[in-house]
């Protein structure tokens, strides 16, 4: 088995961008946005997202994977929190006066014999704009997300942990990982071939939970000992060329250029600008300060 | 080379580059373990393989020289090595004393960083020695570790690329590297930091031929610069080839003889190393007798035992390929392998051995032509079904131990099978017996040494009772004694129908086995005796095999007799 | 497998220090943990419905009750970035989440300097382990409730339970196994 990860080399504006700004942006807008349930703020950030995605000229067949897992995730996400928790909203939303829509039927937990019944549960104008909400975050994030992997040389990954100020050392560790990580699949095949020569059956192991999970030690110990005995060696050669010596410097640099300085500026800005909107939102009850608050129903929507 | 210490070696040259004198080691934390812990081992007839300490070496190399350091496995030639380029005492902790000097100048004191601008080291694996993701990655890890700046960095890197052409590969991954190609990005990573001196721990392991020339060719080179080298090596025959100025020869810790190579053919013993077969040949009175002590065939089953007439295995025009649009890698092999037969599956790396065996193992379907064992079709088997018949131990041990025990170790496969208990008891004490592993029955497989655990493996797939057994690499690993005595156990295997090595060693093939099947690209290009496959040193060349000493004398014997 | 001498432990008296071995297990661990998820994932495990076994799980505790909550931390995390460069997408709160797992799991060389050649040194290491994934899996889970908005009874149901419930097993049942085999090769070694 090769290990393929799934960066794609490609000439785009996402892939000249410094893998920093990649992640930059990822962590404040992850951020900002679990700040609110503001329809209309998370709907600006669904459009910028999908804008960002469009520049990294990925194709639906190379992504696809990934997608269908995000697409189900997300599924599972919204949906099992309706019910679960009864169709409530979730932070700071005028509840006083929900639309009612119509009532779905539902089952829920009762005291007596046979502990269930069935119920009504209302879906409500609030509840529908949550859901759409609660959807559109979750793509949000996956648009900025999946064009880590697909865009960035795993090459630049230590450099660009070095640069956002991670120790040598450590940075140095990623790129050794990855050194690692085809020799250690290469490993993980070549002991399930030599255990599935001993009549051992990944897919038909036998006994209880416990006694299945008993049951895969013979594909993992093999590997993770092995490793770990051979790490002296590669110590070692790490020392005898000078490893941990002092200051490193690096063959791999990244080009920092302004457009991601400017972009790294403008998310840094943006988390700060809805962190404070979201503070002030506190204080004020009413008006523009209020609005991470609100719900922001749209008009179509509105009853 | 701005951040770099002064370089030592701008001396006098007419002092040794290597000196060594009175050296004595001794690990401390093995020492402490011993005394603390009375280790339980003392039961077991087998002494643990420890690390060695060494006790008064000394010896002296001038410049620009070719030493070898030589000496079964355990000897204590790698805590020399260790002593030379300063992992003893900078890394590894213990008693020192004694004097190194290279190039007139004593080590005590210097640090790995000083020393890495004098001595570099190749270790044995490249696997482990390589820690670039990519060649320029890796060429550049050691600069990049003394904060040589970039612009420099890459110059040297164009200059040591070009040196020893590699720049077509500059930015390839290191891992889809062959074993040939990998040493020489290894030794690039080391010539970037120009020492004038340089270690090789065993090089020979884990190399075909044209990779064990391509490495010829790298230390012939270093030695024309005027580096000095020394290679830690226990097949000898292999590294005599480079007509080392010295040799110096270690056991138990000591050393037993230095000196100039023509003397140490007259020394040394050929049972405890393996000498060109010019020295082996001195040990026998006659040659014929030496040919029989020598060649004696592994023998499965005698002829009046043979009952079935039916091929142990047979390949019908087996075509293989890892998926639908991936290249043909096998390309219509037929081959019977019968009753009572002995084989060496030899090749090149990359000749389609390995995936050849798994497709009679069912790792591997072929996708077209059949496999059958003992005249049944294997499509229709699953590879646990398979695993009953037939047996395949991989070339590393390490890849498939893992129980608490020995005897768990040797269970596990008759119990994937559902063998009785009975069964189970029966077919584990024979194949401990076998192999001789009894005594280490309730160890851990892991506390053994890399022999022993050779041998728990190969038991732990005859506990099996497959009739066939297929042996990937089997004396990969091991210096020449253990491989012998190994070879050994093989012979008095019981209740074998057949047996298979896969490797690329000729004198195993020569000197253990009846018949050799010879793999090029995909096809069988070869089928007979050893002798008669062997005899053509065109199909050698085309098969990147090297003509062994045992095999020139041979021939040459057989040309005297026709 | 090479016979290795006694190596010089300098950070085993401080288990927060960083050195060459520290950044080789480090990088060997995320390999591995990326690696068998890598793998398992091809494999289809057998498994509850639709909760697929991780068995991978065990790495990062492995790495981080023998050579300490850095190693640890970055076998959590790092192999769980890998394996999301793997697979396509990154959740940044659960590879922080693995970090912990590593992270608390590594604070039982407080009580074991790494060792463990007696049955209460590896019930140390199993305590440890349950906490760094019940801490790390709940730190995913629950911060799931500010960055998707759910709410806690969901993020419980649907994420922290199923995450964490086949880990703990999982874990606790092949951590000794590894244990007991790390103590046999290292007592080969001369490290024991």
């Amino acid at each position: 088995m090769l290990i393929n990860f799934v960066y794609i080399k490609r000439d785009s504006p996402i892939h000249r961008l410094d893998p920093r700004v990649k992640f930059t942006l990822l962590f404040a807008y992850s951020l900002s946005a679990t700040q609110t349930s503001n329809f209309w703020f998370i709907l600006a950030g669904f459009t910028g997202a999908i804008y960002y995605y469009r520049l990294t000229r990925l194709k639906w067949s190379e992504t696809k994977r990934a997608w269908y897992f995000i697409i189900f995730i997300t599924f599972i996400l919204v949906f099992m929190n309706f019910f679960i928790s009864g169709g409530a909203i979730v932070q700071g939303v005028d509840l006083s006066q929900p639309h009612r829509l119509f009532d779905l039927p539902f089952i829920h937990f009762t005291r007596a014999f046979p502990f269930l019944a069935p119920t009504k549960f209302p879906f409500t104008v609030e509840s529908a704009t949550f859901i759409l909400t609660q959807t559109m975050r979750n793509f949000s994030i996956a648009f900025l997300a999946v064009p880590i992997p697909f865009t960035t040389n795993p090459d630049k990954f230590g450099i660009a942990f070095k640069g956002m100020g991670i120790s040598d050392k450590i940075s140095y560790a990623i790129d050794l990982s990855l050194r690692f990580l085809p020799t250690t699949v290469r490993d993980f095949v070549t002991t399930l071939d030599a255990q599935r020569a001993r009549g051992f059956e990944i897919d038909k192991l036998r006994g209880g939970i416990f006694g299945k999970v008993a049951r895969l030690a013979p594909m993992i110990v093999p590997v993770v000992i092995g490793s770990v005995v051979g790490a002296e060696d590669i110590i070692s050669a790490m020392e005898l060329r000078c490893f941990g010596v002092g200051k490193r410097t690096w063959l791999v640099e990244l080009h920092t250029r302004r457009v991601d300085r400017v972009i790294i500026t403008l998310a840094i800005t943006g988390f700060a600008i809805v962190t404070l909107l979201n503070v002030l939102g506190y204080f004020y009850t009413t008006g523009p300060l209020h609005i991470l608050h609100t719900q922001g129903i749209p008009a179509f929507l509105a009853p | 080379m701005t951040e770099q210490p002064d370089k030592p070696s701008e001396v006098m040259p007419d002092l040794p580059a290597v000196y060594v004198d009175k050296l004595s080691f001794c690990y401390r934390s093995l020492d402490d373990e011993m005394r603390t812990k009375p280790v339980s081992n003392a039961a077991t007839a087998e002494p643990l393989s420890q690390p060695r300490a060494i006790e008064d070496i000394s010896f002296s190399l001038p410049r620009g020289k070719l030493m070898l350091i030589a000496g079964p496995s355990g000897c204590g030639k790698s805590t020399l090595l260790k002593c030379l380029n300063g992992l003893i005492p900078n890394s590894y902790k213990g008693t020192l004393s004694g004097e190194i000097q290279l190039n007139g100048r004593s080590i005590k004191g210097l640090s790995l960083r000083d020393l890495a601008l004098t001595v570099g080291t190749m270790l044995q694996d490249p696997d482990k020695q390589i820690i670039g993701s990519t060649v320029e990655q890796e060429v550049a890890f050691g600069m990049e570790n003394l904060g040589v700046p970039r612009k420099e960095m890459r110059q040297r890197i164009t200059d040591v690329l070009q040196q020893l052409h590699l720049t077509h590969y500059q930015n390839q991954a290191t891992f889809a590297l062959s074993g040939g190609q990998r040493q020489q990005v290894a030794a690039a990573g080391l010539l970037v930091m120009d020492p004038s001196i340089f270690l090789f721990d065993e090089p020979f392991a884990n190399l075909d031929s044209r990779a064990v020339d391509e490495l010829e060719a790298l230390i012939t080179r270093l030695l024309a610069k005027g580096s000095t080298v020394l290679i830690v090596e226990h097949r000898v025959e292999e590294a005599l080839r480079l007509k080392p100025d010295k040799v110096l020869l270690m056991h138990d810790g000591r050393q037993v003889f230095f000196g100039d190579t023509e003397q140490f053919m007259e020394i040394a013993d050929p049972t405890q190393v393996k000498l060109p077969i010019g020295a082996t040949l001195r040990a026998f009175s006659d040659s014929r007798r030496a040919r029989e002590a020598l060649l004696q065939p592994i023998m499965t089953r005698r002829k009046e035992e043979i009952a079935s007439r039916a091929p142990a295995l047979a390949f019908e025009d087996v075509h293989f390929r890892y998926g639908s649009n991936a290249e043909e890698v096998v390309h219509g092999i037929t081959c019977q392998v019968w009753q009572g037969e002995t084989i060496a599956l030899l090749g090149p790396n990359g000749s389609g051995k390995s995936t050849l065996v798994k497709q009679a193992l069912g790792l591997l379907r072929p996708t077209s032509g059949s496999v059958r064992i003992f005249g049944e079709e294997t499509r229709s088997l699953s590879v646990a079904q398979l695993a009953s018949r037939i047996g395949y131990v991989f070339q590393s041990p390490g890849a498939m131990l893992f129980a608490p025990t020995v005897r768990k170790e040797l269970s596990f496969g008759p119990e994937n099978l559902r063998f009785a208990p009975d069964t189970i008891k029966a077919s584990v004490d024979q194949a401990e017996n076998a192999l001789n592993i009894a005594q280490f029955d309730k160890r851990s497989p892991f506390s053994l040494s890399f022999g022993q655990q050779k041998r728990v493996a190969i038991a732990s797939v005859l506990s099996m009772q497959g009739k066939i057994l297929l042996l990937d690499e089997p004396t990969a690993g091991q210096d020449y004694r253990s491989y012998i005595s190994f070879m050994e156990y093989l012979r008095s295997l019981p209740e074998l129908d057949a047996l298979l090595f896969i490797t690329h060693d000729l004198d195993l093939a020569l000197r253990f086995t009846q018949r050799v099947l010879l793999l090029k690209e995909g096809r069988l290009v070869g089928d007979g005796p050893p002798l008669q496959v062997l005899s053509d040193p065109n199909v050698l060349e085309e098969c990147n095999l090297r003509p062994t000493s045992l095999l020139r004398y041979l021939l040459a014997e057989k040309n005297a007799v026709a | 497998m090479a016979v290795s001498e006694g190596r010089e432990e300098r950070a085993s008296v401080n288990i927060w220090g960083i050195g060459v071995r520290q950044v080789v297990f480090m990088a060997l661990g995320a390999a591995l943990y990326a690696g068998l998820s890598y793998v398992t994932n091809s494999l289809q495990l057998p498994g509850a419905s639709n909760v697929s076994l991780r068995p991978g799980i065990v790495i990062p505790l492995f790495f981080g009750v023998v050579f300490g909550p850095i190693v640890g931390a970055f076998t959590g995390g790092i192999g769980n970035l890998i394996n999301d460069m793997l697979t396509g997408t990154v959740y940044w709160n659960w590879d922080v989440g693995n970090a912990i797992i590593g992270l608390v799991a590594g604070l039982a060389m407080y009580n074991t300097l790494g060792r463990y050649n007696s049955t209460v040194k590896i019930i140390v290491a199993e305590f440890y382990s349950v906490i760094g994934i019940l801490v790390g899996l709940g730190f995913a889970a629950y911060s799931d409730i500010w960055v998707s908005k759910l709410t806690f009874s969901a993020a419980t149901t649907t994420e922290f339970i199923p995450a964490s419930l086949p880990d703990i097993v999982l874990g606790l049942i092949l951590l000794p196994i590894l244990l007991g085999a790390y103590n046999a090769a290292i007592a080969r070694t001369g490290r024991g």
